[in-house]
């Protein structure tokens, strides 16, 4: 039985208009900018929540972001999005302020 | 049998592009493309796949709207989101807020969107609005979505009000959530842009009944 190929890294902004946005590219070029400049309030607000060790709200922005990180087609730091968002749900809290620090250098890279 | 020519004027001059109909409706390209899917006009594809609609399918439409048939002007008149139709999103996610916004004022420019960011100031914008429509995240801070619809429900004002659930969740996470769902759209955030401006044109063609 063949294997199911892999999710990509990130998807093409042709797939990403095509497969997010109904092929609108106008409302894409409008949303990504604005996706990106609220990358930085939610990476600032995520910075908060992991000082004050407040798991609940880490786990909605790391929610948050995975979503938005899968809707403009950066899969691969959408999953450690995911990886936060169920370490600061099921524990293994230790782990997240490295895992926070390596997604934040990943989604301040992205243009 | 005439000229080449003459036979591409004549076609040019019995269809449109959905653009140059979109231009002469006053409307956004996506709302005649959904119009188009509905079968209220009449459209093919080229063999490039460029949509053409029937000419003949805009002017009869047209008439029917200014004859003020029930179907016509009123359809019309929801899906344009004419008479001042209101759509309040409890969404705690700025994300989803921006984008919902922008769809909105793209596909629905005559529609007013409210916002509340949590289920609480939600449940208090419904009262005081009472909506047309009202689009509820499943997990928000305060009262989940689910709660929130129960409550709504409870309340009589807001019999009319059409709910739509948008959501990340799916499977086995909407189990918990599922006694509030029946009945009920639910648009998975992956696929918003694509099913919301359906969703909202079905809901706004309802027809609302008349108060006695």
């Amino acid at each position: 039985m063949a294997e199911a190929a892999p999710e990509p890294d990130v998807l093409s902004e042709a797939e990403v208009v095509a497969d997010h946005f109904d092929g609108d590219a106008d409302l894409y070029a409008a949303s990504r900018p604005l996706i990106l400049e609220q990358f930085v309030s939610d990476m600032a607000a995520g910075d908060l929540a992991l000082r004050r060790g407040d798991m609940p709200a880490l786990r909605r922005i790391a929610h948050d972001m995975k979503s938005a990180l899968a809707l403009i087609g950066h899969l691969a730091i959408s999953r450690q999005a995911h990886d936060m968002e169920q370490l600061s749900s099921r524990g293994g809290a230790e782990r997240l302020p490295a895992l926070w620090d390596q997604f934040k250098s990943a989604v301040s890279l992205i243009r | 049998m005439g000229s080449e020519s003459e036979i591409s004027e004549a076609a040019a001059a019995s269809h449109w592009s959905t653009r140059e109909v979109a231009d002469r409706l006053g409307m956004a390209v996506r709302s005649v493309q959904l119009m188009v899917d509905r079968g209220e006009l009449q459209a093919w594809k080229t063999p490039g796949g460029h949509r053409r609609i029937d000419r003949l399918s805009v002017e009869h439409w047209l008439t029917t709207r200014q004859a003020g048939g029930r179907s016509g002007a009123v359809g019309a008149a929801r899906i344009n989101g004419a008479g001042n139709r209101r759509v309040l999103l409890i969404e705690d996610s700025k994300h989803y807020q921006q984008l919902v916004s922008l769809l909105v004022k793209q596909r629905f420019p005559a529609l007013t969107l409210s916002i509340a960011d949590n289920g609480i100031a939600g449940l208090a914008m419904a009262g005081q609005l009472q909506p047309d429509i009202l689009l509820v995240d499943l997990l928000l801070p305060g009262i989940d979505g689910a709660t929130l619809i129960m409550s709504l429900r409870s309340h009589p004002q807001f019999a009319y009000t059409r709910l739509i659930v948008v959501t990340s969740l799916e499977g086995d996470a909407l189990a918990p959530y599922q006694h509030a769902l029946d009945d009920v759209p639910v648009i998975h955030k992956s696929k918003l842009v694509t099913e919301l401006p359906q969703s909202l044109a079905a809901s706004l063609a309802r027809p609302v009944p008349i108060a006695a």
